[in-house]
């Protein structure tokens, strides 16, 4: 088991309708995410919250449109955490990110590499 | 560059089950955050869980009444956040509050009309 001190959870809070390039954002930013090989992400979808705008968008709501959060989150080595900020950055208009310092262990199956 | 803010994550823990004056606990307390000047607030639907009762309660397809827990997350300013608690203490009858420190960002742009 090994004990990782310096590791980041990064959250990002975005909305379901929020777009990237004409796609789902939440969706870009995992694909991203990936690409820059972060260890992982996850993905979490609310029932009901508010933002910025002001207004509360509820799964409960018996009228039209309603738009709900999503959390993503991140864990990684604090250095790859903070590397993927600008091109998050320049991805979403809208987002909440928050940092916070966490203890980890990785569970990986036996190196692939080497088989 | 995104500059980083100290600030606080509060984290609510109650069940969906639970009321506030004939509607749901968890909408009321969002309902409270945004009347308290928040700068917002998210609810997750948990699958499973327990609470000090130690039963379990699970979203399993035969089961209708799943009781399952409910977490509110609000990240704002440590000052805006501790000023909730009293509020809250007032409103929870049994359930769970969190208070860790984060770093935050709003990442925020004007909308480009292309």
């Amino acid at each position: 088991m090994k004990l990782d001190h310096n590791a980041t959870l990064m959250r990002i809070f975005v909305t379901e309708s929020a777009r990237y390039q004409r796609r789902d954002l939440a969706t870009a930013i995992v694909e991203a995410l990936a690409t820059a090989g972060i260890a992982g992400a996850i993905v979490f979808k609310g029932i009901e919250g508010f933002g910025a705008g002001g207004f509360i968008s509820s799964s409960r709501s018996a009228d039209g449109w309603v738009d709900l959060p999503i959390l993503i989150e991140v864990v990684d080595e604090d250095d790859k955490v903070r590397a993927f900020l600008p091109a998050l950055e320049a991805m979403a208009e809208d987002a909440l990110v928050t940092l916070e310092r966490v203890q980890t262990v990785l569970f990986r199956s036996t190196d692939t590499a080497a088989r | 560059m995104a500059k980083f803010l100290e600030g606080q994550l509060l984290r609510i823990f109650v069940n969906e089950c639970d009321t506030w004056h004939g509607g749901p606990l968890y909408g009321a307390i969002v309902e409270m955050l945004k009347r308290e000047g928040v700068a917002g607030a998210s609810v997750f639907r948990g699958v499973e869980g327990f609470g000090v009762n130690r039963e379990i309660h699970t979203a399993r397809v035969w089961s209708f009444s799943a009781k399952l827990p409910v977490l509110i997350e609000v990240v704002d300013e440590p000052g805006k956040i501790e000023a909730l608690v009293s509020e809250l203490e007032g409103m929870i009858s049994e359930g769970a509050i969190t208070l860790e420190k984060v770093q935050y960002c709003r990442f925020q742009r004007a909308r480009s009309t292309a």
